[in-house]
């Protein structure tokens, strides 16, 4: 008798689970589309604003722009509330205040979310050494440099157009109008413009005193110091002689440049100055905060 | 932005770095920081393939990768990268290349994926690909498994292969990868070798690896680029460089000193090296041979015993020690 071989297994149909394979799939090269210049810009300017608002990061991180958020658009709130109840009592909803006046109960919000987004997007980069490999791609500094400041002004503009925003949108639901269609459109144009004034102004200053260190901590606190050691002693010199105006813009100039752009002189320390004047040194501010950032920037090591 | 030029562009990438020329190629390059010299009339050509770029700490190997990137200007000299100048196309070049820098600070609080997808976004990469591509680099670089941990929990070996992944997230057609190795213990530093082969014999990339360690360079590299004081010492290909033997070794059991003796009589040079005598032709481009039969001879009247006889192979460490010399292309 011979020793037969042994019977071929049956062959089984390679279907369902079984079929799973691991594929090495090597290397893959990537010939789709590139966004260019203008996609890094907007990818580090997105990536940016979510670091501000601590998305994508520790709850720690999300606490303190949420909190200040939510106290900028608590006024708002509060009026809406108080126009909705008190629909019927026109002497009350008369006497809430404009929208122009707004600023004057959030400032203080703005100026916390001021202090800390300017350091939270800039100071870590240099810090961590990002700064060298967004330079080492098509951005320049001047690019990366125009992506922070926008994505610092946009998450500002939460803060300094939002809520106003929210205001009129309510009261014009509630039929607390300010006018006719047009005068709406202008009202919102006013806010936005308004809002983009404050948001530059801060954006400007918080960016060129950042660039002096690359710990966020200094960057804040430093911030912190000179804008309220700036209005205090412009206080003081206002209160020791009252003409000096120019050195009560110092202390107002956030709200001189908010009332004149809603058309509405100021009616604190810095009234009798000229528009033409206020809006001189608003801007003056801004392009030397700018200029001053850039020029930080312009001599910073970045290989190593 | 999304334009079909763009992707055409793109595509162009492509077919210069299938090119089997020249990556970089730089004639009279000269920069000064301030009144101090970083590079003197620096001529070198970079590439095709993995290329070495050695020299000692301060030498101007970082300020040279500052110059390929396009961040500093020479203040003489030209330079070309991927057939562009980086001095005025400097986003368009670093549109092309990845870089991993030497540092290995990076932001604690972010997740590897979410660094290494928008890298990929910073170099133009729509979001959905940007992610698909950050994946898929770190699983090539061995992070897949750890892609959603804070680098800042990461460790050294890690974050080098963090960066590294940054660097090839986006398809770049050149790499440059500035002392990828520092920091990394023996095991580590092998696999980061074996992964940088790879870069250049499986991916396509062209690499331009920095460093100051010069048996790493000479294990991975087609070519290599010498920068000393300043002036780049000898460049090109890592064998026309190292150029064949110069020369045998010799390792014999008792008698040397009676070998040397025949050896000097005969008119060759002779140095001890440990248990060893390294012996050299008598005039530079003689035939090899002549020392072998030499040795042979010199060994068998002096009645010793041969332990080892082979061709002495010049090393980069002699290049590197040896003075200045001629640039070989």
């Amino acid at each position: 008798m011979t020793n037969l071989p042994p019977p071929p297994r049956p062959v089984t149909p390679v279907t369902g689970y079984g079929a799973a394979q691991i594929l090495e799939r090597g290397y893959r090269r990537y010939d789709g589309e590139r966004l260019g210049r203008g996609g890094s810009i907007r990818s580090v300017w997105w990536y940016s604003i979510q670091r501000m608002l601590g998305m994508r990061r520790s709850v720690w991180s999300k606490l303190l722009p949420a909190a200040v958020i939510f106290f900028s658009y608590v006024p708002a709130i509060v009026f809406v509330g108080i126009v909705a109840l008190a629909k019927d009592s026109p002497e009350l909803t008369s006497s809430l205040p404009g929208y122009e006046d707004y600023y004057g109960y959030v400032m203080l919000a703005v100026v916390l979310f001021a202090t800390f987004s300017a350091p939270d997007v800039l100071c870590p980069d240099r810090r961590t050494g990002m700064l060298g490999l967004y330079l080492a791609s098509p951005l320049t500094r001047d690019t990366y440099l125009i992506a922070k400041g926008a994505s610092i002004m946009a998450a500002l503009l939460l803060v300094t157009a939002g809520p106003q925003l929210l205001f009129l949108l309510a009261n014009t639901l509630q039929g607390h109008t300010v006018g006719n269609a047009g005068d709406t459109m202008l009202m919102v144009a006013r806010i936005i413009a308004a809002g983009v004034v404050v948001a530059a102004l801060f954006t400007s200053i918080t960016m060129a005193i950042s660039s002096f260190t690359d710990r966020r901590g200094f960057a804040s606190a430093a911030i912190l110091l000179i804008i309220f050691a700036s209005g205090t002693i412009g206080g003081a010199f206002q209160d020791a002689h009252p003409n000096l105006g120019l050195l009560g813009l110092a202390v107002q100039l956030p709200d001189a440049l908010t009332t004149r752009t809603f058309g509405v002189t100021s009616s604190g320390p810095s009234a009798d100055i000229t528009t033409g004047l206020v809006w001189l040194v608003g801007l003056g501010i801004i392009a030397g905060c700018t200029l001053i950032t850039r020029m930080q920037y312009a001599r910073m090591q970045v290989t190593r | 932005m999304t334009s079909a030029a763009t992707v055409d562009a793109h595509r162009h990438d492509r077919s210069d770095s299938d090119d089997q020329g020249p990556v970089i190629v730089g004639h009279g390059i000269t920069k000064h920081w301030k009144s101090t010299p970083v590079l003197t009339d620096a001529d070198l050509t970079v590439g095709p393939g993995i290329t070495g770029l050695l020299g000692p700490n301060g030498s101007g190997k970082t300020t040279l990768i500052g110059m390929i990137l396009g961040l500093h200007r020479p203040d003489a000299g030209s330079l070309r990268v991927l057939g562009l100048d980086p001095t005025v196309a400097g986003h368009e070049v670093r549109a092309r290349v990845g870089y991993s820098p030497e540092h290995h600070r990076l932001p604690p609080d972010t997740r590897v994926s979410d660094f290494v997808a928008h890298i990929a976004q910073v170099h133009g990469l729509p979001r959905r690909a940007a992610i698909n591509r950050a994946s898929d680099a770190l699983w090539h670089v061995g992070l897949g498994e750890e892609r959603f941990r804070p680098l800042g929990t990461m460790s050294t070996g890690q974050r080098q292969r963090a960066k590294l992944a940054q660097a090839i997230v986006h398809d770049p057609a050149l790499v440059l990868l500035d002392e990828p190795t520092d920091g990394l213990d023996p095991l580590q530093r092998d696999d980061m070798l074996d992964l940088i082969r790879r870069m250049g014999r499986d991916f396509g990339m062209h690499v331009l690896l920095s460093s100051h360690l010069l048996e790493e360079v000479e294990r991975v590299c087609d070519g290599v680029v010498i920068l000393r004081d300043g002036k780049v010492a000898v460049s090109g290909p890592i064998d026309t460089v190292r150029g064949t033997g110069t020369g045998v070794i010799v390792e014999l059991v008792g008698g040397w000193v009676q070998v040397a003796a025949v050896l000097r009589a005969g008119g060759f040079t002779v140095s001890r090296d440990g248990q060893k005598l390294v012996v050299a032709a008598r005039t530079a481009g003689s035939d090899p041979d002549e020392i072998f039969d030499a040795v042979r001879d010199a060994v068998a009247s002096s009645r010793s015993g041969i332990r080892l006889l082979k061709a002495r192979q010049t090393t980069l460490e002699d290049v590197f020690l040896s003075e200045p010399v001629s640039v070989s292309t």
